[in-house]
């Protein structure tokens, strides 16, 4: 009878795991979509709760330090998508970075973000000689944001 | 507050959390480690003191 | 663990032969385990150079990763030792299985913490509902389930196979949290190999590693003898109840 129970109990989480590997969670488990699956689902992916994830695109950021305003390109190689958020971004948040905006895509083909985190790569080298760490310059930018 | 110095502070907090958590499983351990001990030790002499009699 | 049930009964007849002595854990091996710590962590701060993009934030790494690692390693102890116990019913197993699901927690937990105090800097949020945290999450919860289950369990018996079963079950989700970030598109980044991590952190990694595997050994043998000594009490004392036979 406990036995029973056991095997039974047992089945049940191997079925959970199963279904979490194998079945249709393996869609919903993706974090956040990149630009060119957000523009593939067309209406369906304007004004509905959605992440987006890519690169910064280099030489895209428009930061404004006064009114907090932050405008932006994300890009996966394929499509891109400019974001617009406010509030000053978080402290490694730079050209080319990884990043995921939370928000919603908007009719005027600009992604207003109410989130902002970014992704970084598995990679960690040191600056090579001659570059400087990009904490420095980030922090040039937190002072000039107060 | 400059990124460099509220960085240290994440830092700091990361090893502080890391010794809190050694240092103080280490000492639940030890201390359960030397009651468990006692208890066994009296019961051990309480039963050969029985069966000698 | 025959001869040792052996030996002990003939050369120490007055005992009770099922309290063969349980083992004793050197506290010299708590010091070695926090020195090597001390040394492991002292070196990789001092000889690992700010990063290009998360600067000196990066040393969090040396704290971070190996607690994931030794969380791993202490689930699949259990994993083993719940299988073997299931297979052959032994009280020990069982025992060290429960020594290595607590310290696989406290791991797991110290993992879980210090994802959040370095993703709050390095990611700009202190929690995300990721595959790699999420099942991260997960995994500590089924631990944590196993020890209350543990806790609330009398019968010895009953608890063994019942925590064997769950304790075997849940640390298959082990795999799971490793490859999330392979399988699943997540925030958190995939693992660092030496090829994406510059050789001045990966010795120092390398160490912490090390040192911390000491002090997970200790902490599951020191948690194995306190749970062999208890269960020898208890045996002594329903010997005793059963009236002194």
């Amino acid at each position: 009878m406990k036995r029973g129970w056991i095997i039974g109990g047992a089945a049940v989480i191997v079925a959970v795991f199963a279904w979490l590997l194998f079945g249709g969670l393996q869609k919903n488990v993706v974090f956040f979509l990149t630009p060119k699956e957000l523009l593939a689902k067309g209406t369906d992916g304007v004004g509905v709760p959605v992440r987006l994830g890519g690169q910064v695109k280099p030489g895209s950021v428009k930061w404004n330090a006064q009114t907090l305003d932050l405008r932006f390109i994300v890009t996966d190689g394929a499509r891109e998508v400019p974001v617009h958020s406010t509030g000053a971004p978080p402290q490694m948040f730079r050209d080319g970075m990884g990043v995921v905006v939370e928000g919603r895509f908007g009719t005027a083909g600009v992604f207003e973000a109410t989130g902002l985190m970014v992704k970084h790569s598995n990679e960690y080298r040191p600056p090579k000689p001659g570059e400087e760490a990009h904490e420095k310059y980030k922090t040039l930018i937190q002072q000039s944001s107060q | 507050m400059t990124t460099a110095a509220s960085n240290l502070n994440f830092i700091i907090a990361a090893y502080a959390v890391t010794w809190i958590v050694i240092l103080g499983y280490l000492w639940r351990l030890v201390r359960k480690g030397g009651r468990a001990r006692a208890d066994y030790e009296r019961m051990a002499q309480q039963r050969s003191g029985e069966k000698s009699q | 663990m025959k001869p040792e049930g052996q030996l002990n009964s003939s050369s120490d007849r007055l005992r009770d032969p099922s309290a063969a002595r349980p083992p004793r854990t050197s506290i010299w091996l708590a010091f070695v385990s926090i020195g090597a710590v001390i040394v492991a962590q002292t070196y990789a701060i001092l000889t690992s150079p700010a990063e290009g993009d998360m600067g000196h934030l990066q040393k969090i790494m040396y704290v971070h990763v190996p607690a994931a690692w030794m969380t791993f390693l202490s689930f699949f102890v259990v994993f083993a030792f719940s299988v073997r116990y299931l297979w052959q019913r032994r009280e020990n197993d069982d025992l060290l299985a429960a020594s290595a699901a607590e310290v696989g927690a406290t791991f797991n937990g110290l993992t879980l913490m210090l994802g959040m105090i370095w993703g709050r800097p390095a990611w700009g949020v202190w929690w995300v509902w990721d595959a790699r945290l999420t099942s991260t999450l997960v995994l500590f919860l089924i631990f944590v389930g196993y020890l209350a289950l543990r806790a609330f369990t009398d019968d010895t018996q009953q608890k063994a196979r019942w925590s064997a079963a769950v304790g075997a079950i849940g640390a298959l989700n082990v795999p799971i949290v490793y490859m999330s970030v392979k399988w699943w598109r997540t925030l958190h980044q995939p693992p660092s190999s030496p090829a994406t991590l510059d050789p001045r952190y990966t010795m120092g990694l390398r160490l912490n590693a090390i040192a911390l595997l000491l002090v997970m050994i200790y902490f599951i043998r020191k948690r194995y003898e306190i749970a062999r000594l208890e269960r020898a009490t208890e045996h002594m004392a329903e010997a005793a109840a059963m009236g002194g036979k």
